[in-house]
């Protein structure tokens, strides 16, 4: 994990010092997505850091994504994630790092958040790594009202694992929802709710709702964007009171930050 | 209202709520309309409806990648030349598509803020 640390600082720096100045696309959120590509031939870097803590034994964990994108035409984007993740557990405080796959993204805007009625959006991504097969689509709704941006996603995902259990399989659907509003250009305030449920075949597992403040600030080359996530209920599978810590967190972070290269 | 019930009103209130506010009201980046011509021409002579819908649209196409769009009552009339031709530079607009969007913005925005056209460079 500190090898990872050393090469995403290398890069970036290295990224910082050679790129030219220009603007970097907003991302307003960190968990939900907007409709917005980046311009034929734009790229930006992403690394991305999403801690999860809080469960009824000790659990904190670090999911890290370093994603590269690239606009493909002026509606089409594409990037690839490396995903790794390092998980503490227990009362003896056990921890695993582990290398969770590479990813693919592509992301094609229907319409504009601004110029249309709502802007829309079709996301997939797929993921595949040493013990985990995943495909995940999104349909992404967003729209701009004066200073305020609404945005929804509809999440489904499929799972297989090929690791420990090779037959089993997940299904995930969650409800994103955010809004943001603008105090100035390129610094926004606002609110994200995640409505996340897990699924084993046909079975209700887990339906889980966070939600906290979102923060971000966008530069002339750079953007960074911090969301606090922390349980409200679990609508299924409540395991203390009326929130699901066995396994889910009763908060997250996640940190965005985007350099246009 | 039992407490399971509660606890599903806390997770569907507020997502109902945003989604209501995706599908309500019309497009936030006002259309250019026929007086806006009018008036363009008197600034811009010959400039048409067309002219500035495509000054809208190369405004969308050109500036919603890197950022949202500002609407055009977001800032003065007067103000959006100068505005304009500092993102130029960043975003690399050709001199035509400059103009355009600069029709655009000023027109609008004009109408918007109840302001009179103001006296821009031709």
């Amino acid at each position: 994990m500190k090898s990872w640390a050393a090469l995403s600082t290398a890069f970036l720096v290295f990224a910082a010092l050679g790129a030219p100045p220009a603007r970097a696309t907003e991302r307003r959120f960190t968990y939900t997505n907007e409709s917005t590509v980046l311009a034929a031939g734009g790229r930006e870097l992403e690394p991305w850091t999403t801690w999860r803590g809080g469960r009824h034994d000790y659990y904190s964990a670090f999911d890290e994504r370093l994603e590269f994108e690239v606009g493909v035409t002026d509606r089409l984007q594409s990037s690839w994630y490396l995903n790794l993740s390092s998980v503490t557990t227990g009362p003896s405080r056990q921890q695993t790092s582990s290398f969770d796959g590479i990813s693919s993204e592509w992301k094609v805007k229907f319409s504009d958040a601004v110029a249309d009625r709502v802007g829309s959006a079709l996301y997939l991504e797929a993921t595949f790594g040493p013990d985990l097969a995943e495909l995940e689509g999104k349909l992404i709704f967003d729209r701009q009202i004066g200073k305020l941006l609404v945005a929804l996603n509809l999440v489904g995902a499929y799972a297989l694992d090929l690791g420990v259990n090779p037959t089993a399989a997940e299904t995930e659907v969650e409800a994103v929802a955010a809004l943001s509003y603008a105090l100035r250009p390129g610094l926004g305030f606002g609110l994200e709710m995640i409505e996340h449920n897990r699924l084993a075949g046909l079975a209700w597992e887990e339906a889980v709702f966070f939600g906290g403040p979102v923060a971000t600030y966008a530069a002339e080359a750079w953007w960074a964007t911090l969301t606090v996530a922390l349980q409200w209920v679990a609508l299924v599978g409540a395991s203390d009171g009326h929130q699901n810590l066995l396994s889910a967190e009763r908060a997250q972070v996640r940190f965005l930050f985007g350099w246009h290269l | 209202m039992t407490r399971s019930e509660t606890n599903t009103w806390r997770a569907v209130l507020p997502l109902t709520l945003v989604a209501g506010a995706l599908v309500a009201c019309a497009a936030a980046l006002a259309h250019a309309e026929l007086a806006d011509a009018a008036r363009a021409a008197q600034r811009w002579p010959g400039t048409t409806l067309a002219d500035l819908e495509r000054g809208r649209e190369v405004y969308v196409a050109r500036c919603s990648h890197c950022h949202v769009p500002r609407l055009p009552e977001a800032y003065p009339a007067a103000a959006w030349p100068a505005l304009v031709a500092k993102m130029s530079n960043q975003a690399k607009l050709a001199p035509e598509d400059e103009q355009e969007i600069t029709r655009f913005l000023v027109t609008t925005s004009a109408r918007l803020r109840h302001e009179p056209m103001p006296d821009v460079p031709r």
